[in-house]
């Protein structure tokens, strides 16, 4: 199937959901407090749109600081972890540990030691997007094929050479595509860290609103993260084709 | 063979006997189900709505109901419009708030319980806070649901200062207090037996280490919760609201005689909660937020049409509401049990001083 019908059916699948979803709303009479119509989000969205906005920079802003941070604590601890097998056994209990914890828990410790604000969303985005970003460089390393590793300690490679050289290249589409993955999350943890505690961005925006039960806002609200979210994911999508493209060589599955 | 039968036959008779008792008993009908979301999580003044289900009030009113908590005075009202519970105990200003939006969803409010404004901005004692005035510039906080919050464009407008010049923040509730103690926010919004219980929890003295600037020192003589419910049930089984409200006074009148009751039938709900905390906070809103003077008069329950009226007026006025309930929007008092099944005065028996 070619690309351009493969784009024009995913934006039928989009055009049609939200059909539905107005005929639904319009069919049974749904209540807006309930359920809003799309053309009803449609209207709060355009007429909201300068009080939305700053909200939705904020949290794009927190979101992509914590990215940031997220991906330089986490190539560097997945650098350690992956490229040996005494750091992965020694590391990987507490990892999984911290992995482990709802981050939903972490914010109100957060929010407490730094108050609410720009601060625990950052952090909290960078916590939920770390832990994918780890695994996927240190597995990336880990699977460095032993013969390739064997042949450069012929010529005498040392360790940072072969890192450098091979490791690292090797674990990048591992990497690129933990991307993807994480900067929606890292999303999920700055809105969280809004609906604990905040005085700006998008789930402080629903958490208002749907205090002063304005539910089309609400939605407004959703749908903003919605489009983020796609529109993060697209952007390291082609990042990801652009940089580690020689990894796809042209499978079925390739994601682009 | 004959086993068979016999089951058979015995299974018969029982039907038999089931269809005729039905007939027969009118008071067997089903129970009319109810779902009810509290103001808040299990405390204190909630144990008057579990004493009055632990004594069966409401299942000799053929109710059969259940409750659930809450997450704010304010957060009940969308929930019983949008037809998620169908009794709330929720903040009378939000009810007006949302039928001067949406007057075809509104719920109604059917008992007046807490009839003094609870609605306080509480501080450090050491802070530089003293009047509304100087609020200014500082950032205050209260999760986004907080009535005192939603009430706070009123308040400036009345107390003269400048909203827009105080910073707002919004946390979750289990927040609110150790984020004014560890001095992130300035002061916080809320209900004041709320606060002051809460900062009880953490260990702190609210009479020696908080200070209140109270809405009702500046005029704001507002209602705060009452049991509101939805529209439909109160057209379609006009009985069921009758029959609860009369439950429920039972078991105030019944907290009233008997506190100690009314918080073992918390206790039993949530054994994690402090006993003494909750009847020392049950105690102080049933001698505070509940014991208008006007209910000597009309008793509790009951809402004086102008106090009400006024208090719709400073809303509309203060939050540019786009119209302006009528009283008989917001409150009915036709559910009401009759004056002398309520109570008159609060004061608990045999608790001297109160």
């Amino acid at each position: 199937m070619s690309r351009i019908r493969r784009q024009l059916l995913s934006g039928v699948l989009i055009v049609g959901f939200f059909a539905l979803w107005q005929l639904v709303c319009m069919g049974f009479h749904v209540s807006d407090i309930v359920l809003p119509a799309p053309s009803e989000i449609a209207v709060t969205l355009w007429r909201e749109f300068p009080a939305i906005w700053p909200h939705a920079f904020q949290t794009l802003y927190t979101t992509l600081v914590g990215f940031a941070l997220a991906i330089i604590f986490g190539v560097a601890i997945g650098i350690v972890v992956g490229s040996s097998k005494l750091a992965y056994d020694v590391a990987n209990p507490l990892l999984i540990g911290f992995a482990s914890v709802p981050k939903v828990a972490v914010v109100p410790i957060f929010v407490l030691w730094f108050g609410a604000g720009t601060v625990p969303a950052v952090l909290t985005a960078m916590v939920t997007a770390i832990f994918p970003i780890i695994v996927n460089v240190a597995t990336g390393l880990a699977t460095t094929e032993p013969e390739l590793e064997d042949f450069l300690r012929t010529l005498h490679a040392t360790k940072p050479d072969r890192l450098i050289n091979v490791g690292l290249p090797r674990a990048m589409p591992y990497f690129f595509a933990s991307l993807k993955v994480a900067v929606t999350l890292a999303f999920v943890g700055s809105v969280i860290s809004e609906t604990v505690a905040s005085n700006k961005g998008i789930g402080n925006l629903m958490m208002i609103a749907s205090s002063n039960f304005d539910v089309p806002l609400v939605f407004a609200g959703l749908l903003i993260l919605a489009a983020l979210g796609v529109a993060l994911y697209a952007v390291f999508a082609v990042v990801e084709a652009r940089v580690t493209g020689w990894a796809m060589r042209g499978n079925d599955f390739a994601p682009l | 063979m004959t086993a068979y039968f016999d089951t058979r036959r015995r299974t018969l008779k029982l039907v038999a006997l089931g269809t005729a008792y039905c007939a027969l008993a009118p008071a067997a009908r089903a129970d009319t189900r109810i779902k009810m979301v509290l103001n808040w999580k299990y405390e204190g003044p909630q144990g008057m709505f579990f004493l009055a289900a632990d004594r069966g009030y409401f299942k000799a009113a053929g109710l059969d109901i259940t409750f659930d908590q809450g997450s704010g005075s304010g957060a009940a009202v969308p929930l019983v419009a949008d037809g998620t519970y169908d009794i709330g105990f929720g903040d009378v200003n939000a009810l007006i708030n949302f039928a001067a939006r949406k007057p075809q969803d509104a719920p109604i409010a059917v008992a007046m319980l807490y009839n003094e404004p609870p609605f306080v901005i509480a501080v450090k004692t050491d802070s530089p806070i003293h009047t509304p005035k100087d609020l200014e510039g500082k950032t205050i906080g209260a999760p986004a649901n907080d009535g005192a919050l939603k009430l706070f464009p009123a308040f400036c407008k009345i107390a003269k200062i400048d909203c827009a010049s105080v910073k707002m923040s919004n946390m979750q509730p289990n927040l609110r207090e150790p984020m004014l103690m560890r001095g992130q926010v300035d002061g916080v919004f809320g209900y004041i037996d709320t606060i002051r219980f809460a900062a009880k929890n953490m260990k702190i003295d609210p009479d020696k280490q908080l200070r209140f600037i109270r809405y009702s020192d500046y005029g704001m003589d507002l209602y705060s919760n009452a049991i509101i419910v939805s529209p439909r049930l109160a057209k379609e089984h006009p009985e069921a609201v009758r029959g609860f409200l009369a439950a429920l006074f039972k078991g105030i009148n019944d907290t009233i005689k008997n506190p100690d009751a009314a918080i073992q039938a918390l206790i039993k709900r949530e054994p994690l909660l402090n006993a003494s905390l909750e009847k020392e906070k049950l105690l102080a809103t049933m001698a505070t937020e509940m014991s208008a003077p006007e209910i000597a008069t009309i008793g509790l329950g009951a809402a004086d049409p102008k106090r009400l009226s006024k208090s719709i007026g400073i809303l509309v006025d203060a939050e540019k509401l786009p119209a302006t309930p009528k009283v008989s929007q917001i409150f009915d008092a036709s559910f009401l049990p009759p004056l002398a099944d309520r109570p008159k005065s609060m004061h608990p028996h045999g608790t001297p001083g109160g």
